[in-house]
């Protein structure tokens, strides 16, 4: 399948940062703050710290394989069968991300719209997802160079104002409960910024390849800024506890805030959110529909690109009763999961290049 | 859902199917069907009261993670 679509380093750069920072504000915080207490911030550094490390492994890959995604490359270093059965498992993961990325969003506006009807908020989002997955990476790449700077400066304006509200006695003292909640709250957080593995999928049709990790440090960076942030922030204005029983804390401080006459801001927080939320689905079912069209072999990505979106909707209708079954299938199963797509495929992968001396030399 | 989810696979189905069908893109026609049987099979899942596939990675994936996030506490 020949793919003439090109993004520039900036957009990857912005694309990357409203995956890493949409899919997180909207799942982690409060878990983490439950798992880790005060010291959650700690972990987002820990975690931030480790996913530059895989970075390098990935940008690496990107240049060891010239044009090639990882699903490509799994079927270069593995051969035709066992590439497409390893490389297989990147487009189902992201699947799933999607599927439980829908489900937050829904549980958002529920909470904040509860006259909406479920069936609205699903088929809006669908086709919104659906309709943009399908005009194709150059439109995707476009959208998220508008979206990402918005979500950040709103991100800034939300913790600006926040400050008037934060007691720094909560966040204080640190490591009372050692170190164990917060190294083990860091590989939970690592699950969900590691999501930016997506850049093995932007690589190839980035117009610059050789600045894959430049862009993935820039991105993850100020993502992890952003959540570190916020968990501070979170802390600081609610305590632990009360912080740690929250479906979406973000939200939560932005309902705290008042300017003058201006009251119930989380709206705005709300928009932005949900914007920055459907766009990393986009990019989710753009990047599963690609994967799976590379494996099967097809001419083109986009007659995937409706059903995909279907499915994950549909999962992410089935899959849980209530919000605390799904709060836990993400605490407990998708960090498992996506610590191992993540890093121990790619690794894998990383380890069998060597060993059976596929892709390209480095030149000296 | 389920009624709503066979008239939208019917929909993409025809949206899809009939171009693909007409170009004679055969792989893309069938993988195009195959996916929308899965979302189906998906929506029945819950009629028929048979586990989900998240519901089979949490027995495969649950006792680990509780394991690693449980055992500080």
């Amino acid at each position: 399948m020949s793919n003439k679509e090109k993004i520039s380093t900036n957009q990857f750069v912005w694309m990357l940062f409203g995956i890493i920072t949409s899919f997180t504000v909207l799942q982690i915080p409060g878990i983490l703050i439950l798992h880790a207490g005060r010291d959650a911030w700690l972990s987002v550094i820990v975690a931030w710290f480790l996913d530059v490390l895989l970075a390098l492994v990935y940008a690496y890959m990107g240049l060891r394989f010239p044009g090639q995604n990882f699903v490509q490359y799994s079927m270069t270093i593995l051969g035709k069968l066992g590439g497409r059965i390893v490389g297989f498992i990147f487009p189902l993961y992201f699947l799933m991300v999607t599927a439980l990325l829908m489900r937050a969003i829904s549980t958002l506006i529920e909470t904040n719209l509860s006259d909406m009807p479920k069936l609205v908020i699903y088929s809006m989002g669908c086709i919104t997802i659906a309709y943009t997955a399908r005009k194709g990476i150059e439109i995707i790449a476009r959208v998220c160079e508008i979206l990402g700077p918005i979500y950040l400066i709103s991100l800034f304006i939300l913790f600006f104002m926040a400050i008037p509200i934060i007691k720094i006695d909560r966040v204080k003292p640190f490591l009372m409960e050692g170190s164990y909640p917060f190294l083990s709250g860091s590989i939970l957080i690592l699950s969900f910024i590691g999501i930016c593995i997506m850049m093995a999928m932007y690589i190839p049709v980035c117009n610059h390849p050789e600045n894959g990790f430049k862009a993935k440090f820039i991105a993850v960076t100020m993502g992890a800024t952003m959540i570190t942030t916020l968990i501070f922030l979170v802390i600081g204005a609610f305590g632990a506890e009360q912080a740690g029983s929250m479906v979406n804390p973000g939200a939560s401080l932005a309902r705290e805030i008042q300017v003058g006459i201006f009251e119930r801001l989380e709206s705005v927080w709300l928009i932005v959110a949900v914007g920055a939320g459907i766009m990393t689905c986009v990019n989710l079912i753009w990047a599963f529909s690609m994967g799976a069209s590379q494996i099967i072999g097809l001419n083109s990505y986009k007659p995937l690109v409706l059903p995909a979106t279907l499915i994950a909707t549909v999962l992410s209708i089935i899959s849980f009763d209530s919000n605390i079954e799904m709060l836990n299938f993400v605490f407990y199963v998708y960090t498992i999961i996506a610590v191992f797509v993540q890093t121990g495929l790619e690794m894998f992968l990383f380890a069998m290049a060597f060993i059976l001396k596929k892709g390209a030399k480095k030149s000296s | 859902m389920f009624p709503a989810l066979i008239f939208i696979s019917i929909s993409i189905g025809l949206i899809e199917g009939i171009p693909l069908a007409q170009k004679k893109m055969w792989k893309e026609f069938t993988t195009l069907f195959l996916l929308l049987i899965i979302s189906i099979f998906l929506g029945l899942v819950k009629l028929l009261e048979i586990s989900t596939p998240f519901d089979v990675l949490e027995r495969i994936f649950g006792p680990i993670g509780k394991f690693m996030f449980d055992s500080s506490k």
